[in-house]
């Protein structure tokens, strides 16, 4: 118990003395999650928009599928992109594997079905006389559409705060992908992985405690968004 | 005067199941008309079909002469003031519930405010504006909504069971309102219910559902 207390005195003053390997350390984490977030939002919502409001053949299917890879393993995802992306891959003349942007591209793919499928589950939530109510104020389509979107917009948010929530946190992908290079690709998960392996508990404690704090504001977040609704 | 409706050979089912089948219905610029008949006589589908949010199975619709098609469907919805049944009221405040519509149509802001204002004005709803429509009552909601309709200025008005979940008071001031548009201001007026005794007012023509092989006038 001593060790582990010291350990979290050390690892608080880690983070209060601002360590630049540290902050360096979060902000990757920070920025590879929010390109991931953004691109996987403005696939996501408009896709889940159509899919939600449209009847189609096979729809029950896509909605399987989706299910499907909101359960896949985060090393699978990493595998399916590293194949993807290495040097012999299709995609290997696009030298992403080990880049930020190699790690946001799979993180992406981990957030696409969840973006997908709760963008899609808020708006089938929502009332069904709203589409003949835009209809009969005179709107088209794409208005119909737009009108939906801002009815379901608190539950389209927690579906980007929770995806957040799954990437933020994610480690398979990001060592994988990344290759936990330091100064360049590693995160808080994959560092927090290393550090412990390697015995120096206490600067992975210290990313810990930042992990868990980021891990609060997210569901801080998604409480008041679900207390508006 | 001429027609506001003139439905030919239309027909419009669920499935198997034939809901409406009218050979002929003309129905004229200013008039009011009531449609009444029980529970499942297909009074809210042909309030749909007038209101061009659903498409008929087969026949043709012209509405005040005009031929309607997936090209100008819209085009015409925005001709029409459609209050359906318990209606839905969008989570945000009354007046942005006015002002959408208006906005729609290119209407600016200060103009949308100006018509919003005016139309809560005209259903006793003055103040009204800034409240969330989350927190209305029924009746409240329910003249909300015909605002809504009314200050789009449509042609047309189309009501679905207008009365249903409102109190005395609401269903008096809603009905005047109504009848105001339709004498003073030619509205073409067109109603369901499953019960006319509940109006106050005479409409000009009862039209009896379940619509099957209708032909009128």
């Amino acid at each position: 118990m001593q060790f582990f207390i010291e350990s979290a005195i050390s690892a608080f003053e880690l983070i209060v003395s601002f360590d630049p390997e540290v902050y360096f350390i979060i902000w990757t984490s920070l920025r590879v999650a929010l390109v991931a977030l953004l691109f996987a939002a403005l696939a996501g919502v408009p896709m889940g928009l159509l899919i939600a409001l449209n009847r189609f053949t096979g729809k029950q299917a896509v909605l399987l599928v989706l299910n499907t890879l909101m359960a896949l393993p985060t090393v699978v995802v990493g595998l399916f992109f590293y194949a993807l992306l290495s040097r012999r891959g299709p995609l290997g003349t696009l030298e992403l594997l080990f880049t930020p942007n190699g790690l946001s591209l799979g993180l992406f793919a981990l957030a696409l079905p969840l973006v997908l499928h709760l963008t899609i589950a808020a708006i089938e939530d929502l009332d069904p006389r709203i589409v003949i109510t835009c209809k009969g104020l005179g709107a088209n389509a794409r208005q119909t559409a737009w009108k939906v979107l801002q009815e379901a917009r608190f539950a389209v948010t927690s579906a980007l705060v929770i995806a957040f929530g799954r990437v933020i946190s994610e480690v398979g992908i990001a060592m994988m992908l990344g290759g936990n290079i330091r100064g360049f690709t590693r995160t808080m998960t994959t560092a927090i992985a290393l550090e412990t392996s390697k015995g120096e508990f206490v600067l992975g404690l210290a990313l810990g405690f930042v992990l868990l704090a980021v891990a609060f504001g997210v569901n801080a977040l998604l409480f008041l968004l679900q207390r508006r609704r | 005067m001429g027609a506001a409706y003139e439905l030919i050979d239309v027909m419009f089912g669920y499935g198997v199941e034939l809901v409406i089948s009218i050979d002929h219905l003309r129905i004229e610029e200013g008039e009011f008309v009531a449609l009444v008949g029980p529970n499942g006589a297909g009074k809210t589908t042909l309030l749909n079909l007038l209101a061009f949010i659903a498409n008929p199975r087969a026949g043709k619709i012209r509405f005040f002469g005009e031929s309607v098609s997936r090209k100008n469907v819209v085009a015409l919805r925005r001709r029409v003031g459609f209050l359906i049944q318990s209606p839905y009221l969008f989570n945000t405040t009354v007046e942005a519930n006015i002002m959408w519509g208006l906005r729609l149509r290119g209407i600016p802001g200060r103009e949308a405010r100006t018509r919003a204002r005016e139309a809560l004005e005209r259903l006793g709803l003055s103040g009204f504006e800034k409240r969330h429509a989350g927190k209305l009552s029924g009746g409240e909601s329910q003249r909300v909504a015909l605002a809504r309709a009314l200050a789009l200025d449509p042609r047309v008005i189309l009501l679905d069971e207008p009365t249903n979940n409102m109190d005395e008071k609401s269903a008096k001031l809603m009905e005047g309102v109504v009848l105001e548009l339709n004498r003073n201001r030619r509205k073409t007026v067109i109603l369901s219910t499953h019960n006319l005794s509940s109006w106050s007012m005479t409409p000009g023509r009862v039209i009896h559902l379940p619509a099957i092989g209708l032909k009128e006038p």
